[in-house]
């Protein structure tokens, strides 16, 4: 009996000096805190006035006011940007958008988006808001859409692209003059998957980016090289955003 | 190529050294050497008995080969998790100590007593395991012993 005594004191002892010794805790890595400061040097090197905005994309007070979650059901919205482009304000977010489909026995979820939202002030507004669709059906600025009706243009390359939607016909014509067409086309030839753009009354421009993979997410127990791909993703994606909000900072209106 | 890259020189001047600053590299090479140093204690604390009966020809001198050998791991174990702490860190040093104090008393008191291995199965009564090989033979009378 003696023998199993000590067996069992033995491997107790082991035991509790193993768990007071709690190595998982001591090696614990605070990812956030990896991918913020991490995020911070890369803005500062490469964008400088870019940072992490410590905020939501979306406010929610003016969301529930609205129709917004007729449309959708679930909104995710990660690592807001801020920073600006030739002197304008620009937000972004990694955003995803689900909807959610009850049966009586089953319930779906489909993601409707999973990409950037970008939003850049304008130093001018239109009196009504402009929607600029790619293709009917679903895209997330159809959670700005206002009851419009469609305008047509005259440029048929550009009408071959884009819907125009309006409660102000003449708004259309004023802002989207032969040039402006002519630069968006060329815009939605460089990213075929933009799925359109929406200019708000509050001179609020926003544009949404698709993309397949989780951006920002830099885990770093995947190791160096994991986050270094991230970095290059990051890099390809912020190019991607700064020449789109230059391209259409130059669409002014006069 | 990748001097001239400025990503891939960001990556290798500031990345790397913020990653490895929480990566820890070196303390988790530490840790993979002090828990290989457990799972040896825990090995020797289940395999010691075993191999103690096999070599040895009375109790006492096989549990003073097993506290012997387990203090030795116990200390390199409580050295590396120093080390790797960078301080003495005396509550497991008091646990370890205490009950392992209690397993030598203990010890001493239960396998003081002269007793050969012979002896074990040396009763009138047929033993119930007749074709255990060796290896197998020390370890089950050392623990059969606890049992009446």
């Amino acid at each position: 009996m003696l023998t199993l005594v000590i067996f069992v004191l033995t491997l107790f002892s082991l035991s509790v000096a193993y768990q007071s010794d709690n190595f998982k805790n001591f090696l614990r890595i605070d990812y956030k805190a990896f991918k913020n400061q991490a995020l911070e040097l890369f803005f500062q090197q490469f964008y400088p006035g870019f940072r992490l905005f410590n905020g939501r994309y979306f406010d929610r007070s003016t969301l529930d006011s609205t129709e917004f979650f007729d449309r959708i059901d679930e909104l995710n919205e990660e690592d807001v940007i801020q920073g600006s482009v030739d002197g304008q304000k620009v937000i972004f977010a990694e955003m995803t958008l689900v909807k959610i489909t009850k049966t009586d026995k089953q319930t779906y979820r489909s993601t409707i988006f999973k990409g950037l939202m970008v939003e850049m002030q304008l130093s001018w507004a239109p009196a009504h808001r402009v929607m600029l669709k790619k293709e009917p059906g679903w895209s997330p600025l159809d959670l700005f859409v206002e009851e419009g009706r469609e305008v047509t243009m005259e440029d048929t390359e550009f009408e071959k692209r884009f819907q125009v939607l309006s409660a102000d016909k003449l708004e259309v014509y004023r802002i989207l003059s032969p040039q402006a067409m002519q630069h968006l086309v060329a815009l939605n030839r460089q990213y075929p998957d933009m799925p359109g753009l929406c200019f708000s009354a509050n001179g609020l421009l926003s544009f949404a980016l698709p993309m397949r993979d989780d951006l920002f997410e830099v885990e770093i127990d995947k190791g160096m090289e994991e986050v270094a791909t991230r970095f290059a993703a990051v890099y390809r994606v912020m190019q991607q955003v700064t020449q789109v909000c230059g391209n259409l900072v130059d669409l002014r209106v006069g | 190529m990748e001097q001239n890259d400025p990503l891939a020189s960001f990556c290798r001047d500031t990345l790397l050294p913020l990653y490895q600053t929480y990566y820890q590299p070196e303390k988790r090479a530490a840790v993979q050497v002090a828990n290989r140093q457990f799972w040896l204690m825990l090995l020797l604390t289940v395999g010691a008995p075993i191999l103690a009966a096999a070599y040895f020809t009375s109790y006492l001198t096989a549990f003073y080969f097993f506290a012997l050998l387990l203090c030795l791991t116990e200390l390199l174990y409580l050295s590396d998790i120093g080390k790797i702490y960078g301080e003495t860190r005396f509550w497991t040093i008091g646990i370890v100590v205490i009950l392992n104090g209690l397993v030598l008393i203990v010890g001493y008191i239960n396998f003081s007593e002269t007793i050969q291995f012979s002896e074990v199965f040396s009763s009138s009564e047929p033993s119930p395991l007749p074709d255990l090989t060796s290896m197998c033979l020390p370890w089950s009378s050392l623990y059969l012993r606890s049992f009446p």
